[in-house]
């Protein structure tokens, strides 16, 4: 039997000291979270991750963070601080990628689908509006982004997605997935700025802001900053 | 002659690549099973490490949080419903 130890203990407490559990006699009180701020971090997250309900997600994901930063300062916390705001940041990542692409794959016809994909086309990306919902398969009419829509919407953001929130609730796999998703992540950050750069006359220039090349890079390059983190980190701790 | 110093250099592109790939796999080996001697040296400088990354995320969470939070109004305010 495992018996986690807070992650920011920094020297480990004597043998003598820790609680001695035998099979069988767990406490009864185990909770369904690692942390019990989890269920405010996921609302604010799964809702924020949709875009269409950001405005009310923020309100439960900040409470989330700021009680989960509470319980670091007062030494109570389970999981590492970094490991919060990094798999919070991957899974809010993950979900405003699959939802809207999700929109634009399924849901392309539809006023609520139309009204955020073509809107956004106009604010960043010239490829969401122009010509939409005229291609073989509806949406977005571009042929390379049609591509990489569907290897996101199939593979790399659900897999983002699950991993992270397995990495938050410190399981094993979720630390795998995290590792394998973040090179997925880079294989898609290459040919996404391949596809965006030679495409930029007719994306980035039919837009109101040109900066859209800018803004989606800066995200797009959480690979860089998370890869590191996850070679570093010590796995033992991720043993759910 | 031209084909040949383009195909040399083809060679060259991929050998650096390969070795660069060489170079991050052989590195990137969990820490706890790597040597005793390696993780001695590894970890000097992995708490200042994870503290530079989590400021760059949380800089970054905040950015997605504000894109979330703005983005469908902006687009309802700016344009309508389509």
């Amino acid at each position: 039997m495992v018996i986690k130890q807070p992650a920011n203990r920094e020297t480990p407490i004597p043998a003598a000291a820790e609680p001695t559990w035998v099979p069988g006699d767990e406490p009864a009180t185990n909770s369904r979270w690692v942390e019990p701020a989890d269920g405010w971090l996921a609302a604010g997250i799964l809702s924020c991750g949709t875009m269409l309900l950001g405005p009310f997600g923020a309100i439960p994901l900040i409470i989330g963070l700021v009680k989960l930063w509470r319980s670091v300062k007062a030494g109570t916390n389970v999981r590492p601080w970094a490991a919060t705001v990094i798999g919070t940041f991957c899974m809010i990542d993950g979900m405003i990628n699959f939802l809207p692409w999700s929109l634009d794959s399924f849901a392309h016809d539809t006023v609520l689908g139309k009204t955020f994909i073509t809107g956004y086309g106009r604010f960043f990306d010239g490829a969401f509006f122009l010509d939409y919902n005229k291609g073989a398969l509806g949406g977005v009419a571009n042929h390379s982004e049609k591509m990489w829509q569907y290897l996101a919407v199939f593979i790399l953001m659900p897999m983002r997605v699950v991993s992270a929130w397995a990495f938050l609730q410190m399981k094993t796999w979720g630390l795998h997935f995290m590792k394998i998703s973040g090179w997925l992540y880079l294989f898609l950050w290459v040919g996404y700025t391949m596809a965006m750069s030679l495409d930029f006359p007719e994306r980035m220039a039919n837009s109101e802001f040109g900066m859209g090349w800018w803004l989606f890079n800066l995200f797009y390059l959480s690979p860089m900053f998370v890869l590191p983190y996850l070679y570093t980190v010590d796995k033992r701790q991720w043993n759910r | 002659m031209h084909d040949v110093v383009v195909l040399l250099g083809m060679v060259v592109a991929d050998l650096l690549i390969l070795a660069a790939w060489w170079f991050l796999g052989s590195r990137l080996v969990p820490a706890e099973q790597a040597p005793a001697s390696a993780n001695a040296e590894a970890d000097k400088g992995v708490p200042t490490l994870h503290k530079i990354l989590t400021y760059v995320c949380f800089f970054l969470l905040a950015g997605l949080i504000i894109e979330c939070v703005a983005m469908f109004p902006a687009i309802l305010v700016r344009f309508g419903w389509s």
